[in-house]
């Protein structure tokens, strides 16, 4: 259970806080409504990239990382397809340095050219580290085009191409802070040795002042509906075969989630999983094999990968995988079973909150999806689920109308 | 609440000026939860850190059975690893759902000198983990069938992992210092996982998980029951064998060529390592050397990162660490950079060295990185989860809770000078190894 207080500022910006006394820190998260899925389709990778930028100076302060530094503070942000969110980890005692440095950089940032040079270097090394120097790097630069045609889901996070970042423009820059970056288009979140009054006087002290922008109206290109299976095969210098298979999934917020989430779970948390256990132990079809949900605001996705083992086919290995999916389907799945992931869930949940960074990031998430308060239900969420719930989600998700395969091979 | 941090005031202000920084503070004294030491009745040492509110708990069982003693490459490991694919009451099936059904998390890894199974727990399924713990460490079967699929597993992900060029570079990079027969270089190749055997497993496995080899740390909302816990599945003479280990020795080879360079075709990014045998905690110097290599490239502002990240824009990333075995150390700076700038890349990693030692840091520079260093050792004694792996860490040298005491007032007494002076003595750069893979 987690307390949460919360008030939004007359210009918009909605703050919520965590008041936990255990630790010397806190944990000052800011969540950005923005994410690559903002973009469009001739400017992608440009959310990340900006959120490079963000580190390079703002309108009254020069660095962003020194000052925090110099009072014992850690921090990092991340991108993905739906948000922008930065974060920072400090000693409670200097936590106003945290409020002074993420305000000035809402305000106005510096938008210096060689900061935007630089930053386009790094990133398009970052993409060649994470995406194209390593063996199956470009899966998902691979799999969300197949899966989206229409949905700004269609590109990952870091962009289609290395050519549309070195591309981009200090005007794109200062059109994409003033569009999105705005006390009303983000959530404050706060965890840690903080009181919600000091964190009010901090707030309207330093975001106060700041002015409501204006915001565009999110309105994404709807993905039609799917109306046939659909593959994709690529041959790359990797030593064996990977298959990955995608059902497109409901949205983050629809009461199928959490039945979809634990589908994922019996077939894919920990070794005594089905997929594990039969596919990897007993059959040794895949020396590895993952089902997850990609979990996006949006309709997401729903994943197997596997990395096929070595002299197996990969039509034996799929088939096993469909098997496996086939029982679902028929409802093959006891109480224990069900209990058995529901137990690790609320295990997991347990955990996460011993973290303050852990629950200002989440709490920020949830506020976004409307309330805060949300994730004290979660659980029980998880818990409602029934055997017959399951049975109905698994016959409508695992459909060949929904589905896309990658057959991930190596050069002949 | 229970770890309490003075502070002193450094600065004042009144007024919103939005260049002027807040008012802050600096970190002065840390004060420890430190571990309570307790002995089970057959003489394994239990340190107990009671720390946090939250009804989880943290375990770490820890055995002198690490690289350090086996006899071939990944020999540690594959016992570790294989304690819960059966045991002679449960098959490796049913330890997986009885883990998985109680919510369970168990961790196997192998270090240089230890090799730790770490558990965490609700506290309401403490009992019944430990007493399937219990029955995995000391009743492993090792059955033939099962360690065949994990080797196979591991196989192919060897191979998957030896196309990455980081991986090419570590491993030239610990073979040349250290030499592939001593345990720090040691790395395998593709043919040294059909030499192990469940016979060698289950010799290792005899020899070295034994109650005299082992230590508990326990953390977490924790009292008394929690040691009788202990006491009653791991404080049995049942499993003490009264041998004893014979000292190993081994012998480090360096390599005498310092550059080596591992090519690789389709690669559009070179993997660089440069480094050297370096001192450990043992050393008096260790500290200060910790505080050149923060400077250095040990965080995000640091000059490497300053310098070919921020500035160059060569590389996602770069930094340099000190590893501290228990016999020797390395220091290292590692990092990814474009295929066409390695060359330059190089160039300014070595012209930052020579800064370190031929100019002073400044005041200001030496204040970020001392209060960040400061604000990181207070991290390391945050809550029961971080207490207990920052108390893993010391042990491993018998060192106690004074480690860090030196180590702050290291930090808040080292002067500019004395940083130029470490850098001269420890990174002269005649001694450095490097190693580019792409």
């Amino acid at each position: 259970m987690i307390e949460i207080k919360k008030f939004t500022l007359d210009n918009g910006l909605t703050v919520v806080v965590n008041e936990d006394t255990t630790t010397p820190f806190v944990a000052f998260n800011l969540l950005y409504d923005v994410g690559s899925k903002d973009e469009t389709a001739d400017k992608t990778g440009f959310a990340h990239l900006f959120e490079h930028l963000m580190f390079g100076g703002s309108v009254n302060i020069s660095t962003f990382d020194e000052p925090l530094q110099r009072v014992g503070g850690e921090n990092n942000a991340f991108t993905n397809t739906d948000i922008t969110n930065y974060y920072i980890t400090l000693p409670k005692e200097n936590i106003e340095t945290a409020f002074w440095l993420e305000s000035d950089r809402m305000l106005c940032l510096d938008f210096s050219q060689k900061s935007l040079n630089v930053q386009k270097n790094v990133v398009c090394e970052e993409y060649r580290q994470r995406y194209l120097n390593k063996p199956y790097g470009d899966t998902w630069l691979l799999l969300r085009p197949l899966a989206y045609k229409q949905h700004p889901y269609q590109w990952a996070t870091i962009g289609k191409n290395i050519e549309q970042i070195e591309n981009a423009s200090i005007g794109d820059v200062k059109e994409f802070f003033f569009k999105y970056y705005a006390p009303n288009n983000a959530v404050l979140s706060i965890s840690g040795n903080i009181t919600v009054e000091e964190v009010k006087k901090l707030a309207e002290k330093w975001f106060g002042p700041i002015e409501r922008r204006r915001v565009p109206y999110r309105n994404l290109p709807a993905e039609p509906k799917q109306t046939e299976k659909r593959t994709l095969t690529v041959h790359r210098n990797v030593p064996y075969p990977s298959l990955y298979i995608t059902f497109r999934m409901c949205r983050r917020l629809d009461n199928d989630y959490y039945i979809i989430d634990l589908i994922s779970d019996i077939l894919s948390n920990g070794k005594s999983s089905r997929l594990y256990k039969k596919l990897v132990q007993e059959k040794k079809l895949f020396s590895d094999i993952n089902a997850y949900i990609t979990g996006e605001t949006e309709e997401g996705l729903f994943v197997f990968s596997g990395n096929v083992m070595n002299g197996v086919s990969i039509e034996d290995a799929e088939k096993a995988i469909y098997y496996e999916i086939n029982k679902l389907k028929d409802g093959f799945l006891f109480d224990y079973e069900l209990l058995k992931v529901k137990n690790k869930i609320e295990s997991t949940i347990q955990f996460s909150e011993t973290n303050i960074l852990n629950k200002a990031m989440n709490i920020a998430r949830y506020e976004l999806f409307g309330d805060a308060n949300l994730i004290n239900s979660e659980f029980l969420n998880y818990s409602n689920v029934q055997i017959l719930d399951i049975k109905r989600v698994a016959n409508e998700l695992f459909v060949d109308e929904n589905c896309c395969t990658l057959y991930y091979l190596p050069n002949e | 609440m229970k770890i309490v941090a003075h502070y002193i005031i450094c600065q004042m202000s009144e007024i919103l000026d939005r260049k002027l920084e807040p008012v802050f503070k600096v970190i002065d004294k840390i004060e420890i939860v430190k571990a309570d030491k307790k002995t089970l009745s057959n003489g394994i040492s239990v340190y107990a850190i009671n720390a946090g509110e939250h009804e989880l708990v943290k375990v770490d069982i820890i055995f002198d059975a690490g690289e350090w003693m086996q006899k071939m490459p990944m020999l540690s490991y594959s016992v570790v690893s294989m304690l819960c694919e059966g045991s002679l009451f449960h098959t490796a099936e049913e330890i997986a759902e009885k883990f998985d059904f109680l919510g369970s998390y168990i961790y196997y890894n192998t270090q240089k000198h230890t090799a730790t199974i770490t558990i965490y727990s609700l506290q309401k399924h403490l009992e019944e983990t430990l007493q399937l713990i219990e029955e995995i460490i000391k009743y492993p079967l090792f059955p033939e069938k099962e360690f065949e699929t994990f080797n196979n597993k591991r196989k192919q992900q060897y191979t998957i992992d030896s196309q990455k060029v980081e991986l090419i570079a570590q491993k030239h990079f610990c073979r040349a210092l250290f030499g592939n027969e001593h345990p720090y270089g040691m790395y395998p190749e593709l043919d040294d996982f059909d030499k192990i055997t469940t016979m060698n497993i289950r010799s290792f496995h005899a020899q070295y998980f034994i109650a005299e080899n082992c230590k508990i740390i326990i953390a977490g909302k924790i009292d008394e029951s929690h040691i009788q816990l202990l006491n009653r599945y791991f404080g049995d003479i049942d499993w003490q064998k009264l041998f004893v280990q014979p000292i190993l020795d081994h012998k480090i080879t360096s390599s005498v060529q310092k550059q080596i360079i591992v090519e690789k075709k389709d690669a559009v990014q070179s993997a660089i390592r440069i480094g050297k045998i370096t001192i450990n905690k043992f050393d008096p110097d260790f500290p200060k050397l910790q505080i050149v290599n923060t400077i250095l490239g040990g965080y995000f502002g640091s000059r490497l990162m300053s310098n070919i990240r921020e500035d160059k824009g060569y590389t996602y990333g770069i930094g340099s660490g000190l590893v501290s075995y228990k016999n020797a150390g390395y220091f290292v700076i590692a990092s990814e950079v474009g295929k066409n700038v390695t060359i330059d890349a190089i160039k300014e990693v070595y012209l930052e060295i020579e800064k370190l030692q031929t100019e002073l840091v400044s005041e200001n520079e030496l204040e970020v990185v001392r209060n960040y260093m400061l604000g990181n050792v207070l991290r390391n004694f945050d809550g029961p989860f971080a207490l207990s792996d920052t108390l893993k860490t010391i042990l491993e040298y018998d060192l106690g809770y004074e480690y860090f005491e030196t180590f702050v007032e290291t930090l808040k007494s080292i002067t500019p000078n004395q940083i130029k002076s470490i850098a001269v003595k420890h990174l002269e750069k005649s001694s450095l190894y490097e190693i580019i893979a792409g």
